[in-house]
């Protein structure tokens, strides 16, 4: 409550005018880099709606590469031995995931519809509902937001360590997703990369291995921490194979057009540095990310640590699913409540258009808005619910090098 | 409380193939065994005491009283418990004329297809072998799918 706390103003002498508002929060674009590798048709990536379920289930089927039998012509038995060896199908391994649960709420008291809403000109005349409305779309904009961000950093966690958290901060037990990176695939730097003679390229190059060996695909991206980025360009031998030898095996060049596949990490915030022909063959185009979110404590944190490498290919897929919203039903009633109050459709949020940079990877869908009022009708909460999983389903296509940098 | 599941599906067959003439014995009585200390899982390799018309994993194959020489796999597991308290009966036992998968086939006491039976002395022959003269062939196999990462 705000009444007593503030004092009225006197009437000034000037005549004045105002501006359109500028609302910062409104130009803060959402990053999606993370996100862009989730639930693309591209690659077979699939994106559930769950309004009802609170369980998603999958099951996965892992593959190799073996070759067929050659045996002697004329032999009319059956060999039993390790000529050829006779198949079996029906392996599969099948998970059960119960959704998170996301949510965000803001409150609107009576009391501050008294007074003028940011942008509102002195003797505008906005009625109570009007600002009402202004804050309820305000609040709510900035909820989805927050949860986009909140997305992409469980994306990042998801892409880089193979498992996604129900609760932020969970890293293993019973409140984590583990999508089954194989172990190998997340490496601390065998020499650090600003250290002496670090073998970039080869530490690439077995990375690269990985993923071709157990994803059975090839790796074409390589997304570097800023500090990683540092030492790639300065390493001697990087710099060396750079040169004018007509090796060509490394452009650091805007002169180098991205190919399209690349297209939605570079909408969702990756930055197109070049292009790596590893010593072994694998090109490996090259992004860093520079995005931040804000943490508890007020600091920035980049969505990519700065001392590690992802290794990745672009053709794997990754599933997204979202979950059913923690609130009763809806009945009309609540949804013409919510209408009348705010003056927008609680089925159909007023996004992503308004949300900058969310429109590659965010649609409404995801979220689910509500409102409740207390008993005196002097308070009313705004709420929105999210439940979103983002699984690595091939998760062996990525290959993460940490611990790149020599500590401070 | 666990947000996530996992649960590992196999149903690759263990009789790969069964002649028109292969025979599973459907009323076996299985020996008690007061010191058993875990269940006898199907698909176990047993022998046949026939002094005592019971069956008994194949585990010695130094033995003199006919229980050296596998006879049949079991098809269904057996409970500790149950074993440990008497005599197991209408228990089926496969005797014959079946092409197996090889990795599924269970035996006990560390032994493998290639033990070598030789009691009596000269008999020498491995555990497979025999099977054979049974018409119980053990066949390799390779799976196609395979299951996530663990």
């Amino acid at each position: 409550m705000v009444s007593y706390a503030t004092t009225p103003l006197a009437v000034d002498p000037y005549s004045r005018m105002m501006v359109d508002l500028y609302d910062e929060k409104n130009e803060i674009g959402v990053p999606t880099a993370f996100q862009a590798f989730f639930g693309r048709p591209e690659t077979g990536g699939k994106t559930l709606y769950s309004p009802n379920s609170s369980v998603v289930e999958i099951d996965i089927i892992r593959g190799n590469e073996r070759i067929a039998a050659l045996i002697p012509r004329g032999t009319i038995s059956r060999p039993l031995g390790n000529t050829q060896k006779n198949l079996n199908v029906t392996k599969f391994s099948s998970f059960s995931r119960r959704f998170p649960l996301a949510e965000e709420e803001l409150d609107i008291s009576a009391d501050q519809l008294e007074f003028r809403v940011a942008g509102e000109a002195p003797y505008g005349e906005k009625d109570r509902l009007a600002r009402m409305r202004s804050l309820a779309s305000s609040g709510h904009m900035e909820m989805f937001r927050r949860l986009v961000r909140l997305f992409e950093v469980l994306s990042s966690l998801s892409v880089l360590t193979g498992i996604m958290p129900a609760i932020l901060g969970e890293t293993s037990g019973d409140l984590v997703y583990d999508f089954r990176r194989n172990s190998t695939h997340i490496f601390p730097a065998p020499v650090y990369w600003d250290g002496t003679t670090p073998n970039i390229a080869g530490q690439l190059d077995g990375g690269c291995d990985l993923i071709r060996q157990d994803a059975h695909m090839m790796p074409d991206g390589l997304l570097l921490g800023s500090q990683m980025m540092d030492a790639f360009i300065k390493d001697t031998e990087v710099q060396g194979v750079a040169d004018n030898r007509r090796f060509e095996l490394i452009e650091v060049s805007t002169n180098n057009p991205v190919p399209r596949k690349f297209d939605r990490f570079v909408a969702g915030g990756m930055i197109p540095r070049g292009r790596f022909r590893t010593p072994a063959g694998y090109e490996l185009w090259l992004f860093t990310y520079l995005d931040v979110y804000t943490d508890d404590n007020g600091d920035p944190v980049k969505y990519m640590p700065d001392d590690q490498a992802l290794i990745f290919s672009s053709s794997a897929r990754c599933d997204r699913y979202f979950g059913p919203p923690e609130v009763l039903p809806m009945i009309s009633l609540r949804e013409q409540l919510y209408q009348q109050l705010f003056g927008m459709s609680l089925s159909t949020p007023p996004m992503p258009p308004k949300i900058a940079d969310a429109g590659r990877a965010v649609n409404p869908g995801m979220f689910y808005c509500d409102a409740y009022v207390d008993q005196a009708w002097k308070t009313v909460t705004l709420r929105t619910q999210a439940a979103p999983i983002f699984a690595t389903t091939a998760t062996d296509a990525f290959v993460t090098i940490t611990n790149g940098i020599t500590p401070p | 409380m666990s947000v996530e599941v996992r649960n590992d599906v196999s149903n690759v067959p263990f009789i790969r193939m069964g002649m028109p003439a292969a025979v599973q014995r459907e009323a076996e009585t299985v020996a008690q065994d007061a010191g058993r200390t875990s269940d006898m899982v199907a698909k176990t390799l047993m022998s046949y005491d026939p002094a005592a018309g019971k069956w008994v994993p194949f585990t010695d194959e130094t033995g003199t009283d006919g229980t050296q020489f596998p006879r049949g796999v079991l098809l269904k597991t057996l409970a500790e418990a149950d074993i440990v308290a008497g005599d197991i009966d209408n228990v089926p036992i496969l005797v014959g004329a079946c092409i197996l998968d090889r990795d599924q086939l269970v035996i006990e006491n560390s032994k493998t297809l290639a033990t070598v039976i030789n009691s009596p002395a000269g008999v020498n022959v491995t555990v497979e072998d025999h099977l054979r003269t049974l018409g119980l062939y053990m066949e390799s196999t390779v799976d196609v799918d395979g299951l996530e990462n663990s």
